[in-house]
């Protein structure tokens, strides 16, 4: 059974580190996917969201979002769920106390988002049916 | 066979509470009957399919949900099956379709590959499994394509080729798009922090 992104990984003996993912993983996939974008000062909402306008934002769909304490990416996260706050799209948004990844406490992260996206299903079928 | 050093026996130690930790959503995927398979949908290049796992459960309905999933790996890494227990679990919970999307990853596909890939199978679902309501949902780098995905739908929702796509969920997403290069670029050009420093690489 493979539990995660990196558990199948064959060098992950060698660079253990990369299962906690810091700063050397994500400098590394951003340089590698970005090598062929535009240059930064082009960069618009294709590459962030965080570089989204207020009215590119209420038109997305509503967002679910968590970020973990422990995580690397947990800034950019709750940046990202305080923009969708502020425009009206976050449908639910939570500070995970855990690291990042598929380790630990990732069974509440499931359950809860589970639950959310239920909510968020649920409501998205009773406003279509107030509409019909 | 050789003993583990002491630097190894933690991390074995950690494997098994990892798959002790997930073992109860497997069951519930079990349980449910939630069937797996390899499956493939049409990209915009002629010739070449996107690579996906569909996960069922058996009492889905003609409105059961469709979940566009797509795995985690820092942009770089990792697989849809590689992420089965996760995307079973959805489908045992939500009783839904979870297309587990295998994305190109960078180096070799560099941007927009994989956000194609994305937009590709979200079209290619909405028409396989037409009047369905639609999430789009990811972890990490798939956290990071879900968003941009949303973003994508949403730009395109006036057009002929709107994708009605319900929400979008983000686990501990990739957002930033920064990190990049070198301290000094950090602090000169990256265009969300208008010139403040950020931390040195």
């Amino acid at each position: 059974m493979q539990v995660g992104p990196f558990t199948h990984f064959d060098s992950v003996g060698a660079c253990w580190e990369l299962a906690l993912f810091p700063h050397r993983a994500i400098h590394f996939g951003w340089s590698k996917l970005l090598r062929s974008a535009p240059l930064p000062h082009k960069w618009d909402w294709r590459i962030s969201a965080l570089l989204a306008s207020d009215d590119q934002l209420r038109r997305i769909a509503p967002g679910i979002v968590t970020y973990h304490h422990f995580d690397t990416l947990c800034d950019e996260g709750r940046l990202y769920a305080e923009r969708l706050e502020a425009v009206g799209r976050l449908a639910a948004g939570a500070r995970m106390p855990y690291p990042h990844g598929s380790s630990v406490g990732m069974g509440h992260v499931l359950s809860w988002a589970a639950s959310e996206m239920e909510s968020l299903l649920g409501a998205s079928a009773s406003a279509a049916s107030h509409k019909t | 066979m050789r003993a583990l050093t002491w630097i190894e026996r933690p991390f074995l130690i950690f494997a098994f509470w990892v798959a002790g930790a997930l073992l109860p959503f497997a069951r519930l995927a079990s349980r449910v009957g939630v069937q797996s398979r390899d499956d493939a949908l049409p990209s915009r290049e002629p010739g070449r399919a996107i690579a996906v796992r569909v996960h069922e459960a058996p009492q889905n309905g003609p409105d059961a949900p469709v979940v566009l999933w797509f795995h985690g790996g820092g942009l770089f890494l990792g697989s849809a099956r590689g992420e089965d227990v996760l995307a079973r679990y959805f489908a045992a919970r939500l009783k839904a379709t979870v297309v587990s999307v295998d994305y190109r990853l960078t180096p070799e596909y560099p941007w927009p590959s994989a956000l194609d890939d994305c937009e590709d199978s979200a079209r290619a679902a909405a028409t396989r499994w037409p009047r369905r309501p639609m999430l789009v949902a990811g972890m990490s780098a798939g956290g990071y394509y879900a968003i941009q995905l949303a973003l994508v739908l949403a730009h395109a929702a006036s057009s002929d080729a709107a994708v009605d796509v319900r929400g979008h969920v983000a686990i501990a997403p990739m957002v930033k798009a920064v990190a990049l290069l070198s301290r000094t670029y950090n602090c000169y050009f990256d265009p969300l922090h208008a010139g403040r420093p950020l931390h040195p690489l």
